[in-house]
């Protein structure tokens, strides 16, 4: 397949590194040489300096013969030319990133395709999603929904003196509970583990629990009793990100302050606001700036600002400050990495990986697409369909024991979602959600080779 | 400043008052006034075309240099003289003294309402003018009642309407004479908008009227009256005013009429292109609707049982709940609304809802109406801006954010906001210093005549309550008031400018 992506930032360099194989030729264009050199010489790609939305640029990568366009620079104005030129070359699919959902309207018929646009992204949201999807109980690390049912894979972090600290997971206590859950992952010490019967719980340990929201939230409770309910928020940062997260967080309920450095940011912040949010002009690594917010009172605390080192350090010196529940953003890749070790920040999130994960989520294959990137390790959610040539139909899921690094957690048939223990038989039509670390895709591919080539 | 330029555009703004002077002479013959008033009014009205005529001519071929002190110069200028002119037919008709003439002009374009005819008016014979208002011709009349429909939605705003080939950047003028405190521009061009403001102004005029002479009022009547409903003005043809009619269904029909000319006009003509609930999507509207109704619903309790009088003298012992709400709702609104038409004698009602009335008349319309005061929008910029500010006692760092329809108001909006408020209730208190100075002995007259005349509303509290007029105070204090309300009309800076030295210095 041929495949030109647009942007050799941060989401374009992890998407050229996940698509780069050997069924794709890939392009990349941007206007800074220096990236373009670094991911050159990295991998077997072409590079092209210039213009994004320049027709002469697009025509020297090639768009003339190309199936996918993904436009993924920093302009929305950019991404949005590139792709109506991409359209007038017949180009099959167009994938579009986009800062705001304020382009179009259904009320007008104005839609993307009258823009060349096959399919959008918007990471920013995205994100904020994410972050919200982690407010309502201070345990959750992180949340994968799932859009079909009401299925979720939820991380969930053992807290101090929990009820399940030290039980074995075939010895948990609510043993009605058991069967409609699935352990996708157990991570401790930044390391996976899978989650066998005979592991137990330590505090620290994030499970990443498969089931329905109510399966899930029943769990949550048992794990930790005495969570408190999120109500206070502070958002460091007047960035996009910050915005968003502020004005959806007012809408749903919760008592919003902002921090942000630059009064000039804040003020054009709040002018952009729909909704009453407090602005605090101050430094937000000023012990003084964060208690003036309140953060002793705070049930969490999300530092969205641009820059990573001061998200993290933000965010150590707010858990010393007495801040419940500590969300960090980070754009570069070496700090995702470290943020889950850190054990002042419950969670992490990239805006850079959740944008790969939505361009990703849009290329899959008729068998396979990865529906999500976990945040706090360095695994995927694929999404599998079973057809009727596929080796594992019409076979128990216990079948392929022989893959111990792939969990298979839910399984969705004619609409409905169940969890996928052992003796399951997997039929045509099934989908099936698996849990599965990065080094192990290729093993992971191999369980689908006779039929098909895995491919993203 | 460009003098010559400002003196063109005040020219054509007196021609435009002259001819519309001049619909008066059909009207007097039509109404059966005798000939030498028709012959004066056509007289008056030629003079003060011929003067705008010959201004213009004279300063032809002036410069178009064109800022923010020329649209000033103009706007003052243009309303000083339109009042001087206007002042004619006074003078010249009946023969009023030229300052009680200039005080009732100045009374009519600024839509204040207050008076100086009754029957203790001193002519300027001397001799006194013994039936009131049933000694005025007709013409005159329509003529006091005009100069409210004209000066409502704005001389200079109508002069755009008619004249987009004033040739200047409309948009300085606009912003002189309809200032408000925030700015909703509805069409492209100035002159559009101004068109489009005045169409919705003569289309509820027109319905105001029809319904009047509907119900029974005789078309002369409901045609004045309607023009001073609509410009929030109060001048009557009666000289008990709409209490004269004695008619649920009049005051009902007015009621309405002047709760719907203290709104935004933007409002009205956003209504009328289809969206239905505009109104009450409008923060400053809810607030007013708001003021309305409880003002009116705890007067008409205080009053229920106790005495009211209408303005004819006809007496309720023991009012019922009917009765007051009847007289509550008309005065509550005439004076919020900054119109002035009375039905009842509130000067003899509880203290409490006199100090109501006294504190409403400060509130005025809602910004962008033809009311007065210091406007809805702006009391609630105020109040959110101390709320805002006493928050930023506790947080100390917190920006300010006081949201108006959802949108973050600008600073410096807020500032002018503020400063107009001390700006209003300093010249409040000193006029009040300075009527007592001119014969105004007493503290009440003096404070709510003060503010009756910067508000644009009419009649006050005590000597120059709902049943008395204006014509007994001297001539100085009269020259005074009448400079309050234009202060009051074009909301205090566009004229306060021209009393800076740097205004004038090159």
């Amino acid at each position: 397949m041929n495949i030109i992506i647009l942007g050799a930032g941060e989401v374009g360099k992890q998407l050229t590194f996940t698509l780069s194989n050997k069924d794709n030729n890939i392009v990349v264009v941007d206007s800074s040489m220096k990236l373009l050199n670094r991911l050159k010489d990295k991998l077997d790609i072409m590079t092209v300096y210039g213009d994004c939305s320049n027709f002469n640029i697009l025509k020297m990568a090639g768009i003339s013969t190309c199936n996918i366009l993904i436009a993924t620079t920093g302009s929305d104005a950019s991404n949005i030319l590139a792709c109506l030129v991409a359209k007038h070359y017949k180009v099959n699919k167009t994938v579009c990133r986009l800062s705001s959902q304020s382009y179009f309207s259904d009320e007008d018929y104005y839609n993307p395709s009258s823009l060349g646009i096959d399919n959008l992204i918007f990471p920013t949201d995205e994100c904020v999603d994410r972050i919200i999807g982690v407010l309502d109980h201070n345990i959750v690390a992180e949340r994968i929904i799932f859009k079909q049912t009401d299925a979720q894979i939820t991380a969930v972090k053992i807290p101090r003196s929990s009820p399940v600290e030290g039980i074995k997971i075939h010895d948990f206590p609510n043993k009605e509970l058991l069967p409609k859950i699935r352990f996708s992952a157990l991570v401790r010490d930044q390391k996976v583990i899978i989650p066998h019967g005979s592991i137990s719980f330590f505090t620290g340990d994030e499970v990443y629990v498969a089931g329905s929201k109510s399966s899930v939230n029943r769990f949550i409770d048992i794990v930790g009793p005495n969570s408190v309910s999120i109500d206070n928020v502070i958002i460091v940062g007047a960035t996009n990100v910050g915005q968003i997260l502020a004005s959806k967080l007012v809408r749903i309920g919760y008592r919003v302050k902002l921090i942000e450095k630059d009064q000039k940011k804040g003020e054009k912040l709040l002018s952009e606001l729909g909704e009453r949010v407090m602005v605090i002009h101050g430094d937000p690594t000023e012990s003084e700036v964060l208690f003036e917010a309140g953060i002793d009172a705070c049930d969490a605390f999300i530092s969205t600002s641009d820059d990573d080192e001061e998200n993290i350090l933000t965010c150590i010196l707010a858990k010393k400050k007495g801040a419940g529940k500590v969300i960090t953003i980070t754009n570069k890749e070496e700090y995702v990495d470290i943020v889950p070790g850190i054990g002042a920040i419950d969670c992490g999130f990239s805006p850079r990986l959740v944008a790969v994960n939505s361009v990703l989520n849009l290329l899959g294959t008729e068998t396979a697409k990865v529906h999500a990137i976990l945040q706090r390790t360095s695994g995927y959610v694929y999404e599998l369909y079973v057809t009727s040539s596929s080796p594992i139909c019409g076979k128990k899921i216990s079948h392929y024991e022989g893959f111990p690094s792939v969990i298979l957690s839910l399984v969705f048939r004619d609409g409905k979602m169940m969890p996928a223990t052992g003796d399951f038989v997997l039929k045509e039509g099934d989908q099936v959600a698996a849990v599965t670390t990065a080094q192990n895709i290729k093993q992971f591919e191999s369980l689908f080779k006779k039929k098909r080539v895995f491919r993203i | 400043m460009n003098t010559r330029l400002v003196i063109r555009v005040v020219a054509t703004i007196l021609v435009i008052v002259g001819l519309a002077m001049l619909t008066s002479v059909p009207v007097a013959w039509l109404m059966g006034d005798s000939w030498p008033v028709v012959y004066m009014l056509f007289i008056c009205s030629l003079i003060t075309i011929i003067f705008g005529v010959v201004f213009r001519y004279f300063s032809r071929g002036s410069s178009k240099r064109f800022g923010f002190r020329e649209g000033f110069g103009i706007v003052t200028f243009g309303w000083l003289f339109a009042s001087i002119f206007g002042a004619l037919p006074f003078v010249l008709v009946s023969h009023f003294n030229w300052y009680d003439g200039f005080f009732e002009t100045m009374s009519g374009f600024t839509t204040t309402g207050a008076s100086i005819i009754d029957s203790s008016t001193q002519l300027m014979s001397g001799a006194k003018l013994h039936l009131g208002l049933n000694d005025i011709p007709r013409g005159l009349i329509y003529w006091r009642s005009l100069t409210h429909w004209l000066g409502g939605m704005g001389i200079v705003l109508l002069s755009l309407a008619i004249l987009p080939s004033l040739g200047i950047s409309g948009h300085k003028l606009y912003t002189a004479e309809v200032p408000g405190p925030t700015e909703d521009q509805i069409a492209p061009r100035i002159a559009s908008s101004a068109k489009i403001l005045w169409g919705v102004y003569v289309l509820l005029t027109v319905v105001e009227a029809a319904l009047l002479w509907w119900g029974g009022m005789s078309f002369f009547d409901s045609w004045c009256t309607s023009f001073g409903t609509m410009a929030t003005g109060g001048f009557s043809t009666q000289q008990a005013s709409i209490g004269a009619y004695n008619s649920v269904y009049f005051e009902s029909v007015i009621t309405l009429f002047m709760f719907l000319a203290g709104v935004n006009f933007v409002l009205h003509y956003r209504f009328l292109r289809g969206k239905t609930f505009s109104h009450f999507k409008d923060e400053e509207f809810r607030f007013y609707f708001l003021i309305t109704i409880i003002a009116i619903f705890s007067i008409t309790l205080f009053l229920t049982g106790t005495k009211v009088i209408s303005t004819t003298g006809f007496v309720y012992d023991h009012a019922t709940f009917w009765e007051s709400l009847r007289y509550a709702a008309f005065q509550v609104v005439s004076i919020l609304t900054t119109t002035g038409f009375a039905t009842a004698d509130f000067n003899l009602w509880p203290a409490y809802c006199m100090l109501l009335l006294l504190c409403l008349m400060f509130i005025g319309g809602c910004g962008g109406s033809t009311g007065g005061g210091i406007k809805n929008s702006r009391i609630v910029l105020i109040a959110k801006y101390v709320v805002s500010e006493l928050e930023r006692h506790i947080f100390v760092r917190s920006l300010p954010n006081v949201r108006l329809n959802k949108h973050r108001v600008e600073n410096i909006v807020l500032k002018r906001a503020v400063s107009f408020f001390v700006i209003f209730i300093s010249i409040f208190i000193v006029f009040s210093l300075l009527l007592c100075c001119f014969g105004v002995n007493d503290i009440v007259t003096a404070a709510s005549a003060s503010i009756a005349a910067l508000g644009n509303i009419g009649p006050g509290l005590g000597k120059v309550g709902a049943v008395c007029t204006y014509a007994w105070m001297t001539p100085a204090a009269k020259i005074l008031l009448a400079f309050e309300m234009l202060l009051g009309r074009l909301e205090l800076y566009t004229v306060l400018v021209l009393f800076l030295p740097s205004f004038w210095r090159k």
